[in-house]
C-alpha cells in the first residue's frame, strides 16, 4: 500500500510537470518556422474552403436526386430512408474535429488561419464592389452618350425606323442591366460591413 | 483512508484538464464553422456579383455601335 501512495504521488508530479513541458515547448517554438507553417497552411486553408463548397453542392445535387426519386414513387419510403441518412451523414461530418491540433498546428492557430483566408475574401470582394460600381457609373454616362447619338440620327434621319427600334432596345436592356447591377453593388456594400462585424466578433477562447 | 482521497483528488484533476480541454476545442470549432460560413456567403455573393457587372458591361458595350 506504500508503494501505491508512491505511485500516485509521482503520477501526479508528472502530469503537472508534464503539461509544463508541453506549454513551455509552445512557447519556444521558432517565430520563423511558425510563420512559414502559417503560410502553407493558409493556402491549404483556403483548398479546404474550395472543397467545402464543393462538398456542399454535391450533396445539395444529391439530396435533391434523392428527394425527386422518392416523389416519383415506388421506393419513397426507401428515399426518405436514404434522405435521412444522407442528413444524419451531414450533420455528423459537420464536426470534423476543427478545433482539435494537427500535427503543429493548433486548433486556434488553425482558426486563426481561417479568418485571415476569409478576411482576405471581405477585401477582394470590397475591391470588387468598388469595380462594379465604377462599372455602374461608366455605363450610365455611355448609356446617356448612346441616346443623345440616337436622338440626333433620328433628327437628321440618317437610320432608318427599325434600327432606331433596335437601338433602343439595346439602350433599354443596358439600362436594365445596369439597374439591377447597381442594386446589387447597393446590397453588396451593406452586406460587406455585416461580414466584417459578424467576422470580427468570432473570438476564440484565450490561452490558459 | 489517505490514499483513497490521494487517487480521487488526482482524478479529478485529471478529468478537470480533459474537460477544460474539451470545452476549449468546441469553441474553437465552433468559432471555425462560422468563419468557414462567412468565407463561402462572401465567395458566393463576389461571384454572383461578377457575373452581374460582366452582363452589364456586355450590355454597355453594345451600345459603343449605337
Amino acid at each position: 500500500m506504500k508503494h501505491l501512495k508512491f505511485i500516485v504521488s509521482v503520477l501526479i508530479i508528472f502530469a503537472f510537470v508534464g503539461l509544463q513541458n508541453v506549454n513551455a515547448q509552445r512557447k519556444d517554438k521558432n517565430k520563423e518556422k511558425k510563420e512559414q507553417l502559417v503560410k502553407e497552411k493558409a493556402n491549404k486553408a483556403k483548398d479546404r474552403v474550395k472543397e467545402v463548397e464543393e462538398d456542399q453542392s454535391n450533396q445539395k445535387g444529391k439530396m435533391k436526386e434523392k428527394k425527386k426519386e422518392a416523389k416519383n414513387g415506388k421506393d419513397a419510403q426507401k428515399g426518405k430512408k436514404e434522405v435521412g441518412e444522407e442528413r444524419m451523414k451531414e450533420k455528423k461530418g459537420n464536426g470534423k474535429a476543427y478545433g482539435k491540433s494537427k500535427g503543429d498546428i493548433t486548433g486556434r492557430e488553425f482558426g486563426r488561419m481561417r479568418s485571415d483566408v476569409a478576411k482576405k475574401m471581405i477585401k477582394e470582394k470590397e475591391d470588387k464592389v468598388r469595380e462594379s460600381d465604377e462599372v455602374v457609373k461608366s455605363g450610365r454616362e455611355k448609356v446617356q452618350k448612346a441616346k443623345d447619338r440616337l436622338k440626333e440620327a433620328k433628327e437628321k434621319k440618317t437610320i432608318t425606323n427599325k434600327e432606331a427600334l433596335e437601338k433602343e432596345k439595346k439602350i433599354k436592356n443596358a439600362e436594365e442591366k445596369l439597374d439591377e447591377l447597381d442594386k446589387k453593388v447597393k446590397m453588396e456594400k451593406e452586406k460587406v460591413v455585416k461580414e466584417k462585424g459578424e467576422l470580427e466578433k468570432v473570438k476564440f477562447p484565450k490561452k490558459n | 483512508m489517505k490514499k483513497t482521497v490521494i487517487i480521487v483528488a488526482a482524478l479529478f484533476v485529471f478529468l478537470a484538464c480533459a474537460d477544460n480541454k474539451k470545452a476549449e476545442e468546441k469553441k474553437v470549432e465552433e468559432a471555425i464553422q462560422k468563419i468557414d460560413s462567412i468565407a463561402i456567403d462572401v465567395k458566393k455573393s463576389t461571384e454572383e456579383l461578377d457575373a452581374t457587372a460582366k452582363e452589364a458591361k456586355d450590355a454597355v458595350e453594345e451600345l459603343e455601335n449605337i
